[in-house]
This record gives structure tokens, sequence and C-alpha cells, in this order.
């Protein structure tokens, strides 16, 4: 028995045949006004409109293109345990989105992610219609087993939203979802690679894939395009206090210059605050190895080999060997961008070194 | 210098200025220029839409048939040439919109070229527009170019395998050279029948389809008859795959047949026929692939096709014949194998990779063993 008030489908506008079966039970609750919903990786904007990544006392300093990134959920989630048969979701608030890269689901998707026998497996995704009007609902899965299922489910990554209602037979009971094992969160500064692109539904952006592997909380700063270490970004890099810190925006410092003037003091900066926490350092995934890659690589590994001579805790990953040499291009959907098998392959060696620094 | 007659971009409606801004460039229809060859593809000569079947095959077996035929999913265009750059231009019906497929995956064009030996990925060539909100305009087809690596290439554009194509052009410089390229190692192609997956939804794109990977790391050419949720044996399919001479036959058929009665009479009955007219031609045969979600969902599969399918192969080899059997429980295998779907059904490029590695090692048995 939940013991809050849950929306009816007729209170919330829905009326689908799908839900039908379902609609005597079924109660919609807010999940900013229930605390059983645990929200992660996310934060609320300044005027309560929308979820943000960044606060945007710190993200308005810059630009309107970093604003809009900071509006995608890539990384969100939100977690929560319940007997109920079935979930359905209602969100508002989403955008309409394609690109020629970008499938719906690429972009707003959601994923949901069932705990059993110790491992997160995937066991639904929803995606909007194309032709939604902002509003999404679905009724994600209604063939889940009886009794506790430790639910996570993962926000779009590249669309917003500004309000979630979570739908679940109201007989049913809803709990907080425990910790995670390493609830202290995995901090992830980057590209789109980062951000999610191209993996094709968010719980394969390679931050997600290191999450469940290792059953550990994230933050997820990939903001495509738009992760230029500016002041105001580092300032609040600095005011987390993450157990790992993945500094991966090689691909987005504009030239090997921009690298040069803020890759080491966005580190040092960080290493003033957090003078034990393990950064692990990465370049470009799938760099070609001509001069300004090679370049850009060694500002990097210049920032590592000046800690490690100070003997702080630092792991150097070389972003051209992430894909392997075997099915090399068969990890990108563009040349860039990693599918579904180079952001496994991202997955496999960050995450060893994620692994490790999390023992460190 | 190419002895063909060439289109002008003006000529084909181009407005991609990165193509008209090209002097020499020249539009060649694949249809009318022999050096290009096509492969996968029934007749590409003939008017109208591509296709995959002979219409009248198409139209007998059903419907859906008739209408996914026309989808160029597995066709492929291979070329030799010198050009600096290679164009495409293609005309479609209209364009497809599928939540789970990019446009790159329904409509894109994907180009590799030989480097060390194999096919190697080169780039995308994509609707032109990039709208990022709605109306989703993207004209009336792609016009894209991209540059190539200088010298002699020779290449491969994989055509898209969930659109409906009428007209398609190659544009190079039309002072370079364009030669046939050479046929693959394996010429006689694999054949492929089977369900959506078959046909290569929810592939990234169209080179990362199962076939087409097996078809890289073999060398061998293939002919796609996947056609999603339609495909249901029968005597109209039958007949016509009977027909056809491949060098090997991956029975992929399981995932739409949802009446097991339908499957039990219809099953063995596409075999039997297609081996009367091969007695020595290898058969593999494919079960589904997402047996896992049993452990994790009350998701009823219909387990007892699997049992046909293995009758089927049993049987088979019994009588000596040569058969090969992979367990659909088999081709998402290992650690991840959870996270090889985009929706519980279709592979994404981690699954498909995973059926080329596990379907692949099969196919290569029965080509060289």
């Amino acid at each position: 028995m939940i013991n809050y008030e849950g929306k009816t489908c007729k209170e919330l506008g829905i009326s689908v045949p799908a839900v039908q079966a379902y609609e005597e039970d079924i109660r919609f609750y807010d999940i900013r006004k229930v605390p059983e919903f645990r929200i992660y990786g996310l934060n609320r904007s300044d005027d309560d409109s929308r979820y943000v990544r960044i606060p945007e006392k710190y993200a308005n300093v810059t630009n309107e293109s970093l604003m809009r990134e900071n509006s995608r959920t890539s990384g969100g989630r939100i977690r929560f345990v319940t007997d109920s048969d079935y979930i359905a979701v209602k969100m508002y608030g989403m955008m309409s989105r394609i690109q020629p890269q970008c499938s719906g689901t690429t972009a707003s998707g959601i994923d949901l992610y069932m705990k059993r026998a110790a491992r997160s497996v995937h066991v639904g995704t929803a995606t909007p219609a194309l032709s939604h009007k902002g509003e999404f609902f679905t009724l994600i899965e209604k063939r889940f087993p009886k009794g506790r299922k430790e639910i996570t489910l993962n926000c779009p990554m590249f669309n917003q939203f500004t309000d979630c209602y979570i739908g679940l037979d109201k007989n049913s009971t809803l709990e907080t979802h425990p910790d995670y094992t390493f609830e202290k969160p995995v901090l992830f500064y980057g590209s789109s690679i980062t951000h999610g692109g191209n993996a094709s539904r968010p719980g394969l952006s390679y931050p997600a894939i290191i999450s469940r592997r290792y059953d550990t909380n994230f933050i997820n700063l990939g903001l495509s395009g738009n992760c230029k270490a500016e002041d105001s970004i580092i300032e609040y890099l600095c005011t987390l206090d993450p157990s790992v810190f993945v500094l991966d925006y090689d691909h987005n410092a504009p030239t090997a210059e921009h690298l040069e003037a803020t890759h080491e003091k966005l580190y040092l900066a960080f290493r003033a605050a957090h003078p034990t926490t393990p950064v692990v350092i990465v370049t470009m995934p799938n760099g070609n190895d001509d001069i300004s890659t090679n370049r850009r690589r060694s500002i990097i590994f210049r920032t590592y080999k000046n800690a490690r001579e100070r003997g702080e805790k630092v792991i150097f990953v070389d972003g051209t060997q992430l894909f392997g040499a075997d099915g090399h291009d068969d990890c990108t959907t563009d040349g860039c961008h990693p599918n579904d098998i180079g952001m496994m392959r991202m997955a496999d060696h960050i995450g060893k070194a994620v692994e490790f620094a999390l023992a460190w | 210098m190419i002895n063909y007659r060439g289109f002008t971009p003006e000529e084909l409606g181009i407005t991609n200025e990165l193509i008209s801004n090209k002097e020499d460039i020249r539009f060649y229809d694949i249809r009318k220029v022999p050096e290009f060859t096509v492969h996968g593809l029934y007749d590409y000569t003939a008017e109208g839409c591509f296709r995959r079947l002979p219409e009248e095959v198409a139209a007998g077996v059903s419907e859906a048939v008739q209408r996914l035929a026309r989808h160029t999913a597995g066709a492929r265009i291979r070329l030799r040439t010198d050009s600096s750059y290679l164009a495409i231009r293609s005309k479609v019906k209209s364009f497809t919109f599928a939540t789970a497929m990019s446009p790159v995956a329904t409509s894109g064009f994907d180009v590799y070229i030989k480097k060390n030996g194999k096919d190697t990925y080169l780039k995308n060539l994509a609707p032109f527009a990039m709208p990022t909100e709605t109306p989703h305009d993207f004209g009336d087809g792609v016009q894209a170019i991209i540059s190539l690596p200088e010298g002699m290439n020779e290449i491969t554009v994989n055509l898209p395998y969930h659109q409906q194509i009428e007209e398609i052009y190659i544009g190079l410089d039309s002072k370079s050279h364009l030669e046939k390229r050479a046929d693959y190692k394996h010429a006689k192609p694999v054949l492929y029948y089977g369900s959506s997956i078959t046909q290569g939804i929810n592939a990234s794109r169209p080179g990362m389809i199962y076939e087409a990977i097996i078809s890289r790391d073999l060398d061998c050419d293939y002919l796609n008859l996947g056609f999603a949720g339609a495909c249901h044996g029968g005597d109209v399919i039958a007949d016509y795959i009977a027909s056809l001479d491949p060098s090997v036959f991956v029975y992929d058929y399981d995932h739409n047949s949802t009446k097991h009665e339908h499957y039990v009479a219809t099953h063995e009955a596409l075999y039997l026929k297609f081996r009367e007219a091969h007695p020595d031609t290898p058969v593999i045969f494919v079960g589904r692939p997402d047996f896992w979600l049993k452990g994790y969902l009350n998701a009823p599969l219909p387990e007892t096709n699997r049992d046909v399918l293995f009758e089927t192969y049993s049987k088979a080899l019994e009588r000596g014949e040569k058969v090969y059997y992979i367990d659909g429980y088999m081709l998402l295998d290992g650690e991840d194998r959870e996270e090889c779907t985009t929706d519980l059904i279709h592979p994404n490029d981690l699954g498909m990779y995973k059926m080329a590695k596990s379907i692949g090692r099969y196919v290569d048995m029965a080509l060289n063993g």
C-alpha cells in the first residue's frame, strides 16, 4: 500500500488503450514529492522549471549552447524499490528531437534496469513518439516477475524534462532503493562522447555501464561540444566531492593551445580542493595518429606526469587504445562517436582504471 | 577520364554547396554504368524502386513483403576509383522515421574502403538537412559528399536497410578513373532468410547489420532476405529461395512465427524444398536470440519453436546432409548479453556484432570446410 496521494489516469489526462486494464489501481506519483524516489545526477534549475546537471550559478556565466546541453538529462537516474507488477512513466516538458545520427531512443529514450541476483539488468526501454507534444506517457513494462524489485530508470540523454510522474499499482509497496556500494559518485567531465553520443540508449553511455559494473553512483558532466574547462565550471567541479574524477574533455578543447591553457589548470584546481581523490586522465578515443592528436596527448600526459612526480593519485588512459585493434572501425557511427560496441570497449578500459581508483 | 554521360549537380537538383562547388563533379547513374557492381538486389537495372525480390514473388508472399522487399537492406555498390571524393545523390519515395532508428540507420549510405586487405569504415553519407526540431524535413533524398584517401580506392557503399529508393547516382571527379572492383573472394552469395533482425533493425548504420560484418570478415557476397515482421515461410518464398543458388543458406526463420502450428507446417517444408534443389549446399539453422528474457520477465517465449528447429536440423543430420545448428541462446552470449538490444528484441550494434561473430564462425566453416 503506497501511502501517498497519487494521481489517477484521468487527472493526468491519460487515456491510451494500453493502460485501461490497470486504470483502477494505477496511481501516478510525483518524483519530487515522494522521498522514496531517489534522484541521482540531476539538480533543479534556479527557477524550478526543469532539471539541469550543473547548477545555473556556475553554468549560466558561459553560453547558450552550454545551457542547452546542461538541461539534457544524461546520467540522471530515478531509483526505487517496488513490488508493483508494472511501471508507467509520464513526463512533461520534453523537446521533439531528431538528428541524423541520433535515433529517438538515443535522444529521448528512458531505460529501465532491474536488479536481480546482484546484477542490474536491462528490462525495458521507452521512447516518445516523434510526434509527441512535449508530454510523454508510457507503460514501460507490465511483464514483471512477482515480488520486490530494485528499479533504476535512466533519464533521456539528449532531451530535457520538467516533471516526471511514476505510475505504480497503488496496492503495491514503494521503498527507498538501497545505496550503491559506492554511494560517493564517480565524476565524469568530458565531451559529447561522455555525454552518451552515440549509444543506442541511455543505459549504454560508458559512464552508465561503469556505474552498473562496479555498483557506483556517478555524475555525468559530458556536455556535448561544450566542455571547455571554463573558470566557472572548474570552480563547480572543485565544489563536488567525488570518489574518483574522470577527466575526459580532450575532444571539446577547440585547439591544442586551449587544452594546454586549461588542462593542468583544471587538474591543479581540483587537486588543491581534493588532495587525495584519484583522478583518471583520459585522452580522446579513436584519435588518429596525426600531429595534432599527438600534441594533445603530450599536453595531457604532462599533466599526468607532473602529478605522478609529486606523488599524487593519478591514472593515465590513452584514448587511442580504447577501441582496440580488432574491429576498430566497427566502434563508431561516424568515425568519432562510439556506437554501443565502442561504448562497451571504453567502459572496459576506463572501468578498469575506475575500479582500481575506487580501491586506492 | 570517365567516358560516360554524367549529370551535373544542377541537373539532379542538388542544393548542397559542398557538392556544387566542385567544378568537375559528375553524377553517374548506377543503373547505367557497368563499372558499378551492384550486389544484394534483384534486377537493379529495372525502373522504379530498387528491390530485393521479383515483384510477383513479393506480391505473392504478402503485402508486407511486397513493401519490405523494396527496402534496400544488404544491398551494396562496389567500385574502384582514384577520384579524390565520392558523392551520393539518392531519390527516395519518402523518408522513414522510426523511434529506435536514426536517419543514418534508415536512410544513410555507409562508405567502406579497402585498407590492409579488409573493407574498413570511412563514413556515413546521410540526409543533407539536419533539422533538430520539427518538422523533420529531409528533402527528397541524400545529397552528400566525402573526400577519399589519395590514390586508387576499392570502395563498397552499403545501402540503407530501411528505405525505399528510386534512384541512386554516384558523384565522382569526371577526370578520374572509374573501374570495376574485383569480385568478392566468395563471389557466390551467402543467403540469409529471416526477420527484422536479419533485415538489420536496429543497427546504428547499414554497415553494422550482422550480414555486412560477416561479409567484411570473410570477404563474401550475400543476399539479405530479412523482412521485418513478415517472415512466415510458405510455398511462394520457399519456391523462390529454392530457385536461388547461394554458397551457404543461413536459415534464420524463427522470430516472426507467432503461431506454433504454422511454424511446424512451414519450417521443415522450406528446408526440404531448398535441399531438393541443392543437395550439397550447406545450411545453417539459427534460432531467435532473446531467450535470456525468460530469467527476468514473465515473457512467454515459444520455446517449442526451438524444438521444431532442432528437429528439422537433426533429421537432416541423420540423412547425412550438410547442416549446422546455432542455438538462439548462444547468439548474444557473454557477460553483456542483456545489453545487446535496444528494446529487448532488436539488437543494437553490440548485439549485431555478437551475432556476426557467432554466425560468422559457422559461415566460415561452411564456406571453407
